[in-house]
Order: C-alpha cells, then sequence, then structure tokens
C-alpha cells in the first residue's frame, strides 16, 4: 500500500520528534537537577539541614546515577548522623558501581558504631570474603579489625537474641543480673571513635595550609648623606638646630589623619566630603576601594587626592590611569590644572600605539582600548605599577571581556575604581568589580550567587546583612543628601538667529568648500574640516583666521586655494550682526551680570570691539593672561563691568557664583566641554536660579546639537556627570563631536540629515532612560548605606 | 595614633615665631598674634607678603579670611611650607661641655658593677683626665609598606672609641654647654665610615626593634589576605574541578576549563606578589642632624688578667652619663659592658667568643 508508506515516515519522524523532545526534556531535567544539588549544597552550608534534604531529595529523583550527588548525601546524612541516609548514599554507590573498597570498610564501621549488628555482620562477612582483592591502605590491620568487628557483632546478636527471651521486667535496667554476667559479651565493643574514617563520603573540605613568608624587610641607608652632615665646614646655631628637630615633630603629627597634599592644592577647593573619603580610603581601605559616589559629586578629585597624597608621602611612584577614550584628556587636563601632574597621555600628539618607551614612563594616562590592544598590552602588563586608577569602571562589569581581563593581569598594589553605578542589571556585576579589587572578598562567583542572590531577580539581593558588611570593607558612595549639594535650578533657552542674506551666502560657499575638501582628501583633513565648521558656528571672523592659516601655511589646498579666497574676502562683516544685536539686547535687558563664553579668538576680538562700540562695560579673561591678570579680570568683573566675555580655559579655580546668567554665544560640540562652562557658575555657593542662553544659527549643526541635547534629552537640567554616563552608553568610543560631524558631512540631502539626527536624538533618549534606570535600580541597592 | 598627644605638645606660634626670628624677620607680638617683617628673599620663598600677622588657631579661625593673616594650625599652607624650609637643610652643631666637678675615684666599684667580666680579672693601673669627643646623630626613619611610619631616631657614638653610648641624650640637657661658632670638631671620613657601617649595623636592629608593632602588624596582614587569596584560589578551582564531571559537557568545553584550571596557580602567585610588594617594608635611614660634643672625661688605665696572660686597656668615664662607656668588640664592632677576651687577650663580644675571636683565627 503506497499510503502506508508515507504513514510510517510520518509516524518516524513523528517519533523522531518525540525523541527529541524528550530528550531536551530530560537535559533539562538535568540542569534542574544540578541547581538543586547547588541549593543543597548552600544550604547544607548554611546550617539549613531541612531545606538542603529537601532540595537534595529533589537532585536525586532528577540525578538519581550521578556520583556526585550521591556523595553529597552521603555527607550530608555522616555530618547529621543521619544512618539511614549515610547507608541510602553508599547503596546507591553501590547501584552504580561507584562503592569504593575504602567505603565498603567504612559501611562496615559504620553499623557497628550504630549497633546494627546483624546488617553489619553481613558485611563483615562479605568485605571478608572479597578480601584479598579489595585496594586500601593498611590491609593486615584492617583484616584484624573487620575480623574482630565480626566476632563482635555475632556475639551481640547472640547477646540481644537471649535478651529477647527473658521477659523484661526481670532485668534491671542499670545492672546485670547475678549469676548471668556471661551473657554479655567479654570483649569490649571494638574502637568506633578511632575509625578510619578516611575517604569519608564526600571528601571533606580541608583547604591546604599554605605557608605564608613574613614579608621582606630592606633597610637603607645613604651614605652620601652621612659624609654630607659630617663634614659641613660650618656649624649651625643652636636655634636651627632645635627648630629643625621641631619641625621634624610637626611634620609626624601629620599622619593620614591631614592630608599632607591639599596645602600645594591651590587650584582647586576640595569640598569635606571628598577629603574624608580620601582619608578613608588611604586609612581604613589602604589603597583598595570602589569610588561609588553619586554622579556629580567628583570622584575624580577623590581619586587624585588620594593619588597625590600617595605621591608626596612617597609611597606611590608608578601608576596607570585607565579611562574611556573621551576622558582621556579629561583626566589630563584635571591633573595639570588641579593637581600640578603633568602626565603623558594616549592622546598626547606625540603618542604611537606599541611604542616600549611610552609605556615604561612612570606615570600613564591610557584609554582602556589602547591599553588592551595586543601592541600595547604586554608592556603594560609586563610591569609593576603601585596604583592603578580606573574611571568609569562599569565598563570591567563583565568578566568575560577583555576589559576586565586586562585589569586582573595588571601587576598592582593599589587599584581604585571609580563609578557611579556599580550594578547596571545585575549583582555579579558588582561579584566583578569587587573580585578586581580583593579577589576572594566575595568568595568565588558561584558561593556568591548562592549567598547572596534570588533566584529571578538578579538585581534583588538576599542577606543583605552580610552582603551589606562585606562590601563595606572595600566601597564608598557618597550621595548629594550626604555632601549637602543644594544649588538652585537652571534654566536653559535656546536662542536661534536668522541669519542675513550675506551670512546665507557666506555659510553656503563655506559649506561648499567643505564639503569638496571633504571628498578630495577624506579623513587627512577632517580636523580643519571639523574646526572650520564649528568656527562658522561661532562667527565668520573665527573663519577667517583658520583661513588665512591655510593660505600661509599652504595647508590642505590642493586646486581650492582660489575658493578658499573668494571665501575668506566673505568674512569680512559688520559689528552689528544679528548675533550680536541679540546679545546686546539681551544684556540691555537685564540688571544682572552675564557671562558670555566664546571659544575661538577671531570671535573675541570682533565681539570685543562690538561690546566697546557700544559702551557695554566688560572684562575680558583667557588662557593667556597671566594669573594675576586673570584674578584682576575677575575683581573687575565682580566689582564694575557687567560682562565677561571668556574662553573656557583656566576659569576653573576661581569663584564666579555671584553671576547667574550666562551666554554660549557659541556652543562647543562636545557636551561634555558644555558641561563645563555651566560648571562654572551652576556651582556650590551659587544662590540663584541660573539661566543659560544658547544661541545657534537656523539650520546650523548647533541647531541640531541644541535640539537633541536640549529638547530631547532635557541636559541643561540635568547634574553635572550625567551626560557622560548617557554618552557613554552610546557612543563606545567615538565621541559625541564626532557623530554630529559624520552626520553633517555625509549626508547626501536634508531629508537624510533630518532623519539622521532624529536618530541620534532617539539613541541618546533611550541611553538616558537606561542611565535613569540604573540610577535609580543602585540608589535602591545602596542608598546612603556606604556613605562615609 | 600618635598625633593628639604631640600635637598639644609642639606649641605651633612660638615655633613659627622662632623660625622668623632665626631668618632675620623683626617680630612685634601681641595677644594671640604677631606681626612679622619678613626679609623679601624668605618672604618670596614662603610665598607670603613682606607684612605678615601670623595668628594662633583659636584666634585664627575667625579671621583667616583676611589679607595678610595667616593662622598658625596644622594642614595651613604656610605652616607646611615654613616646617620644609626649616627641615630641609641637615644641620651640623658642635658643643663644648663644662663640668664644675669631675669625679676622680672610686672608679672600682663603678667597673665591677658594670662590666660583665666571666673569668677575667681586671686591675685599675691608673686614672687621669682627658678630652672626648661624642656625636649625636639624629636620623629619619621612614619604613614604608602599605602606610608610611616615620621618625627621628638618635644614635650616640664616642668618635674616640667608636663605642654606641646608651642614654646619653637626656642627661645631656642638664649640662653646660658653650657653642663655638667655628668649627673645632672635624670627623675623618675613617671615622664618618665608621659612623656609618655602625649605623648599618646597629640601626637596622634599633628600628626594627622600635618598630616591631608595626612590622607585626604589617605581617598579620598580609597573612590575612593572603590567606584568604589562597582560599578563594582554591575554592575557585575545586568549584571548577567539580564543573568537569558533570554530565553534558562536550570534551572541547571540558577541555578548554581544563586549560583554565591549570592557569589558576600561576595567576595566584602575581596576586600574593601584588600583596608582597603592598605590605613588603622598606626602610629609608637618612641623617638630618648632628650634635658634636667635645668633653672632659676621665680616662680609667685597667690590666685585664687571664691565667698568666695579661693586656692593658684604657675605659672612658663618661660624666654626661656619670657611668662608664661600653667598650668595643675587637671582632665585630659592637659595643658592649662585656670585658671577655679571648686566648690571646683580645677584647670580644660574647656572641664573638662563641664563635671564635677574628683577630687570632678562631682560637677561644
Ligand atoms: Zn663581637
Ligand atoms: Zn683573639
Amino acid at each position: 500500500m503506497a499510503a502506508s508508506g508515507t504513514d510510517r515516515k510520518k509516524q518516524k519522524r513523528k517519533a523522531k520528534q518525540k525523541q527529541v523532545k524528550a530528550e531536551r526534556t530530560k537535559q533539562i531535567e538535568k540542569e534542574k537537577g544540578w541547581d538543586y544539588y547547588d541549593e543543597a549544597h548552600y544550604f547544607f552550608d548554611a546550617g539549613n539541614t531541612d531545606k538542603a534534604v529537601k532540595a537534595m531529595q529533589k537532585a536525586l529523583k532528577a540525578l538519581p546515577n550521578e556520583a556526585d550527588v550521591i556523595h553529597l548525601l552521603g555527607y550530608i546524612g555522616s555530618r547529621t548522623s543521619n544512618l539511614a541516609m549515610e547507608l541510602d548514599a553508599i547503596e546507591r554507590l553501590e547501584k552504580i558501581g561507584q562503592l569504593t573498597d575504602d567505603i565498603q570498610i567504612d559501611r562496615v564501621i559504620l553499623l557497628l558504631s550504630h549497633s546494627k549488628y546483624e546488617e553489619c555482620l553481613m558485611r563483615a562477612k562479605q568485605v571478608l570474603q572479597n578480601f584479598p582483592t579489595l585496594d586500601i591502605k593498611n590491609k593486615r590491620k584492617t583484616l584484624a579489625r573487620i575480623k574482630e568487628i565480626k566476632d563482635y557483632s555475632e556475639r551481640m546478636m547472640a547477646y540481644e537474641h537471649r535478651k529477647k527471651k527473658i521477659p523484661k521486667e526481670t532485668i534491671p535496667s542499670d545492672q546485670n543480673p547475678v549469676g548471668k554476667k556471661d551473657i554479655l559479651p567479654k570483649t569490649l565493643k571494638p574502637e568506633v571513635v578511632s575509625k578510619p574514617k578516611q575517604p569519608s563520603l564526600t571528601p571533606p573540605v580541608i583547604r591546604p595550609v599554605p605557608e605564608i613568608p613574613r614579608i621582606p624587610l630592606t633597610f637603607h641607608t645613604d651614605k652620601p648623606s652621612f659624609f654630607k652632615v659630617l663634614s659641613t665646614p660650618e656649624p649651625a646655631g643652636t636655634e636651627q638646630y632645635e627648630l629643625l628637630l621641631a619641625s621634624h615633630d610637626i611634620r609626624f603629627t601629620e599622619s593620614f589623619e591631614n592630608l599632607i597634599c591639599l596645602s600645594s592644592l591651590t587650584l582647586i577647593q576640595s569640598f569635606w566630603y571628598q577629603e574624608e573619603t580620601a582619608k578613608k580610603v588611604l586609612k581604613q581601605y589602604r589603597g583598595r576601594a570602589l569610588l561609588s559616589d553619586e554622579v556629580g559629586l567628583g570622584k575624580t578629585i577623590e581619586a587624585l587626592i588620594i593619588l597625590s597624597e600617595y605621591i608626596k608621602r612617597g609611597m606611590v611612584k608608578t601608576g596607570l590611569i585607565l579611562t574611556p577614550s573621551p576622558l582621556v584628556s579629561q583626566w589630563k587636563e584635571e591633573m595639570i590644572s588641579k593637581f600640578n601632574l603633568d602626565v603623558p597621555s594616549t592622546d598626547d600628539p606625540k603618542f604611537r600605539s606599541g611604542e616600549e618607551a611610552f609605556w615604561n614612563q612612570p606615570f600613564v594616562i591610557s584609554s582602556i582600548n589602547q591599553a588592551k590592544s595586543a601592541k600595547n598590552m604586554e608592556y603594560i602588563t609586563a610591569r609593576e605599577y603601585d596604583i592603578i586608577i580606573v574611571d568609569e569602571a562599569h565598563h570591567l562589569k563583565n568578566r568575560t571581556t577583555q576589559n576586565w581581563k586586562l585589569v586582573n593581569v595588571l601587576k598592582k598594589r593599589f587599584i581604585l575604581l571609580l563609578t557611579a553605578t556599580p550594578v547596571e542589571n545585575n549583582l555579579m556585576e558588582l561579584y566583578n568589580l569587587i573580585t578586581l579589587l580583593k579577589p576572594g572578598q566575595l568568595e568565588t562567583a558561584t558561593a556568591f550567587k548562592e549567598k547572596f542572590m534570588k533566584r529571578g531577580d538578579p538585581t534583588d539581593p538576599q542577606n543583605r546583612s552580610v552582603l551589606r558588611g562585606l562590601l563595606s570593607q572595600v566601597m564608598i558612595r557618597n550621595t548629594r543628601s550626604l555632601a549637602g549639594i543644594h544649588i538652585p535650578p537652571r534654566f536653559a533657552r535656546t536662542i536661534r538667529i536668522e541669519p542675513t542674506k550675506a551670512e546665507t551666502q557666506f555659510y553656503e560657499r563655506l559649506q561648499t568648500l567643505i564639503l569638496s575638501l571633504n571628498e578630495q582628501k577624506q579623513g587627512k583633513a577632517r580636523m580643519a574640516i571639523k574646526n572650520l565648521l564649528a568656527q562658522a558656528g561661532s562667527s565668520p571672523k573665527a573663519v577667517e583666521h583658520t583661513l588665512t592659516a591655510m593660505l600661509e601655511k599652504q595647508d590642505y589646498i590642493f586646486d581650492h586655494e582660489q575658493e578658499i579666497r573668494a571665501v575668506k574676502n566673505l568674512c569680512r562683516t559688520t559689528l552689528d550682526t544679528p548675533k550680536n544685536m541679540t546679545l546686546l539686547k539681551l544684556i540691555q535687558a537685564t540688571r544682572d551680570k552675564i557671562i558670555v563664553f566664546v571659544k575661538y579668538r577671531g570671535t573675541v576680538e570682533h565681539l570685543v570691539e562690538f561690546l566697546e562700540w557700544n559702551h557695554i562695560s566688560f572684562s575680558l579673561f583667557h588662557g593667556s593672561l597671566t594669573n594675576l591678570e586673570k584674578d584682576a579680570a575677575i575683581d573687575a568683573f565682580k566689582n564694575h563691568t557687567k560682562v565677561l566675555v571668556t574662553t573656557e580655559i583656566g576659569g576653573e579655580g576661581r569663584n564666579m557664583q555671584f553671576c547667574s546668567q550666562m551666554v554660549n554665544y557659541d556652543l562647543p560640540w562636545n557636551p561634555m566641554k558644555i558641561e563645563q562652562r555651566i560648571g562654572r557658575i551652576h556651582r556650590i555657593g551659587q544662590e540663584k536660579e541660573v539661566q543659560i542662553y544658547n544661541f545657534c544659527a537656523a539650520g546650523s549643526i548647533e541647531d541640531y546639537i541644541l535640539d537633541i541635547l536640549d529638547r530631547k534629552i532635557n541636559m541643561f537640567e540635568m547634574v553635572i556627570g550625567e551626560i557622560d554616563m548617557i554618552l557613554g552608553r552610546i557612543s563606545g568610543e567615538k565621541e559625541f563631536s564626532d557623530m554630529v560631524c559624520d552626520i553633517w558631512l555625509n549626508s547626501k540631502t536634508n531629508e537624510e540629515r533630518d532623519a539622521s539626527f532624529a536618530g541620534l536624538g532617539m539613541k541618546l533618549k533611550r541611553a538616558k532612560a537606561g542611565y535613569e534606570k540604573t540610577r535609580e535600580l543602585d540608589g535602591k541597592l545602596f542608598g546612603d548605606t556606604y556613605e562615609l | 595614633m600618635n598625633s593628639d598627644t604631640q600635637k598639644n605638645n609642639v606649641d605651633l606660634m612660638d615655633f613659627a615665631c622662632r623660625f622668623f626670628k632665626s631668618r632675620g624677620a623683626a617680630l612685634e607680638s601681641g595677644m594671640d598674634f604677631t606681626d612679622i617683617l619678613v626679609p623679601p628673599d624668605l618672604a618670596r620663598s614662603l610665598e607670603v607678603e613682606e607684612l605678615i600677622t601670623v595668628v594662633s588657631e583659636k584666634a585664627g579661625s575667625k579671621e583667616s579670611d583676611m589679607k595678610n593673616r595667616y593662622p598658625m594650625q596644622f594642614q595651613s599652607p604656610l605652616l607646611e611650607r615654613i616646617t620644609s624650609l626649616a627641615g630641609a637643610k641637615p644641620t651640623f652643631l658642635q658643643a663644648e661641655l663644662k663640668f664644675e666637678y669631675i669625679k676622680t675615684q672610686g672608679f672600682d666599684r663603678l667597673i665591677t658593677e658594670a662590666f660583665d667580666r666571666n673569668r677575667t680579672k681586671i686591675r685599675i693601673t691608673g686614672t687621669g683626665v682627658a678630652r672626648t669627643r661624642y656625636l649625636i646623630l639624629t636620623s629619619l626613619y621612614q619604613a614604608q609598606s602599605d602606610e608610611l611610619k616615620e621618625g627621628l631616631m638618635d644614635f650616640c657614638f664616642n668618635l674616640d672609641t667608636g663605642a654606641l653610648i646608651p642614654d646619653m641624650i637626656e642627661p645631656l640637657t642638664h649640662v653646660q654647654k658653650e657653642y663655638p661658632t667655628e668649627r673645632v670638631l672635624i670627623c675623618s671620613p675613617k671615622e664618618i665610615e665608621n659612623i656609618y657601617d655602625q649605623i648599618n649595623q646597629n640601626g637596622k636592629k634599633a628600628i626594627e626593634e622600635k618598630l616591631s608593632h608595626f612590622v607585626e602588624s604589617m605581617n598579620r596582614r598580609f597573612k590575612r589576605d593572603a590567606g584568604s587569596l589562597e582560599e578563594y584560589y582554591h575554592d575557585l578551582t575545586r568549584e571548577m574541578e567539580a564543573g568537569l564531571s558533570r554530565t553534558g559537557l562536550s570534551e572541547r568545553l571540558i577541555l578548554e576549563r581544563e586549560e583554565k584550571i591549570a592557569l589558576i596557580p600561576a595567576e595566584l602567585n602575581t596576586k600574593k606578589q601584588d600583596l608582597l610588594n603592598k605590605y613588603s617594608i622598606r626602610i629609608d635611614f637618612q641623617p638630618v642632624a648632628a650634635l658634636a660634643i667635645i668633653t672632659p672625661c676621665v680616662k680609667v688605665f685597667a690590666e685585664l688578667m687571664s691565667g698568666r696572660q695579661k693586656a692593658a686597656i684604657s675605659l672612658i668615664y663618661n660624666p654626661v652619663t656619670k657611668h662608664m662607656d661600653p667598650v668595643v668588640c675587637k671582632s665585630c664592632g659592637t659595643s658592649s659592658y662585656s670585658l671577655t677576651c679571648c686566648d690571646c687577650m683580645h677584647l670580644n663580644c660574647r656572641a664573638c667568643l662563641m664563635k671564635g675571636c677574628t683577630l687570632c683565627g678562631g682560637k677561644k
């Protein structure tokens, strides 16, 4: 029959499917079994025998033939003196052919110790029968023992047998009836206390007692200095001698109680909680800590205080600072400007990847990406560092990544991990960070999961108080409420300025030039192009500077010289541009002082001329002023001028909080730079609401940037530092400004451009939502528990 | 740990004023404050104006905002600059001691009490007043582990005998001194070399004793951390090994895991080395001040006798300590109160006597 052929095939296929399905279920059952096994282990270690036994039974059901599981059964049995359980385990082992000869002996002794004479006799006989083939230690001794046990069991059985026949009441419980003494076997019960419990069921956890050497102690004297002191030609006065001794006494009182580096930090004012945090890390955590203050509290400053302190005390002479690429230059700048530490970085123009000499310098700031690249990693891992600092350490949350492995293999004495969000999705992330600091602090990953993680919710820990105790030995997390940071809110307004016809013409010509440059020499002219675009957003005067320089140096010109000259001619503008007029109106409309941020020199000159022309009193602050001139400029602004025109460099340590209005005359493309500007006045000490006016030309790149940063993600209302966290989620290693530039240059049509910027906006919005979720989670998890 | 008690002992105001005075400043003191006219050079190196007011800690807190006013308290930048300037250059001071009375007899009893003689007999043959030179060398020690411990330590030598003199500093404060402004006491390079050797030899011993608490605490920490590290890697290995025997692992996976397990000991070793580096103690010793003393003393000449052997020695009575100075072992150079001799009548300390005198090649 033809039909039956296909039927059979169908049946066969069905049967096959059934089989596959069954196998899959079996596999899942097995997996579950192992989970139960782990659970039983955990509960038993935690002292909850009931739960352990229950889990054990489930494990046995799923994995009846697994020796590991049976061993655990026996282990639990022996530890709880549950004979039945132990015997059950032995029987099961026998069934699966895993009964070792040692355990056979054990069983006999076990039965004896529980006075199970009948079975004991049976097993003893069995052992004696196979004795020549047994593979055990101390064979002769064991043989004698088993024989002894066999005899004893026989006698005891006989005794019990007789005892049963005599009515109970005739035998006093505590005394053998006279004349019946011989009923009891004369030999003593063979010792069970000293039974060779050697391989007991699961081998008990005996950790090797490691030989831990004493720490080396070395003694150094500087010979030349002895000669120097003892052969000085002129003796000193007694006063000088005594003052010298007193000066040392004063210095010694400054243990970590006092941070000695602070007195040399003239450019920043550190906050009390930052200083206390540094002291705690130095004294209590002894240089290995997770710094996870909430965003905006200055973890970088804390880490750098610790670093400077170690350096000043001579305890740290080498170090590696690892950060995401976009933050390298920020670290470099903070270190030099605030801590007077000039450290080479992978952002330096001199840096070449794979150059050994670079990595052999005492201190280096490196992007994690550079550090982990095959070219560089060998140099980094070969040497020793006194200290490692990792910023945005949540990038090390995953143990299987190269980031984690890199930091794990680095040779280091001290290590600081900085992150505001140690947990993003899973407590294991925290485990991984802490294990970098102190391997073993949270035991093994398996043990950590068992002890502290609930099934189902990887963010909700159990055994909280134990976990808290362990974490508080390595982690510090200050909150804004502890720091007492209460700054009035800030508000931003985008002011779109319609360009004049002439300006539009200038922008279009420039745009054409830029696109043409970009097409001809992609990559090479990239920096110049990005600059020109950013300058166009500032003022034509800023562009003019660059074009002039290009013509002079014959840079990136190729066959564009003609066109460059043409565009340069269009840069000449009048003073009363719409942008300047808008600024003037703004200045005249308020009685408050205003800071005007400008990035480019050309623009500054142009603006200064305009303000002078309009009799606006202003001070000028820029990077090429001396410190005294800078102080004078700020003093003047504080006391009599209405406007401060400033480039962003070098204002950091100076108090400008008396002013609450600022204008971004041009807009940095890098949001962190925007934040730095805001941070000059929106900081502790500000008593008024801060107003931020962002200028942009309609339809310009800045217009798009503001649309994303202000309208889509409300950056101007966020806490300072949060934008880093959000950008860190999207850009990977690419800077926001580069993404923006790429979109601008690569879009063929306006529609395409709109769509790409909208896409970027969406990405940022999602990143913000993700960040906020994490922030909330960490707030819930850690709260104020790990504050100072 | 020791800061509070010490803090109270140091009068920062007084210290600062003395400092300025010693550097040629003009001072005018008021209640809780002192106006100071600072010499231009000093003002520049201290980064202050030429006319300043230093105020005591109590008065300072409320007015520290005012210009040219500097509260003298710990952590103040000016104090830090003053101390580092005052402590910057090692100083050499010399003093001549004056005594109205120095004992001239009764050395017999003093020597019998002070020295351990074994079977050697001693007979005083004469005494005479002489001059001798002492040196008190103050050294800065810095013991660095994962914390820093520093302090000053004094060693006192008799430059003429090379002996290390205990307990000389405290009684010295009660002795009348003169401070010659020209250098009268010159240490020869050989003497300096000898001092340097002594410091190396005795300094290490003394510092270890002084820092024994610190050293022990570092050892404890290391032991605890290393232990927990061992435990962690041991557990990890066990866990990974247990994981191997589970069913359902492909051979490739097993191989991979076995490779990982094999790498654990190496990782453990690096981490242990990290800890060892973190805790290992390095002690740096650096002289910061020296006080050279010229003083009268009494030289006691004596004869040591052991069996038929005799040897003439001289001992020094130190008028500052009012005690005999120790003698120096001819074999190892340590100072001791032991007048024990080898068979050839060389002075040897007890330890060297057991090992054998180095001068005559091991004979007892
Ligand atoms: Zn000796
Ligand atoms: Zn000898």
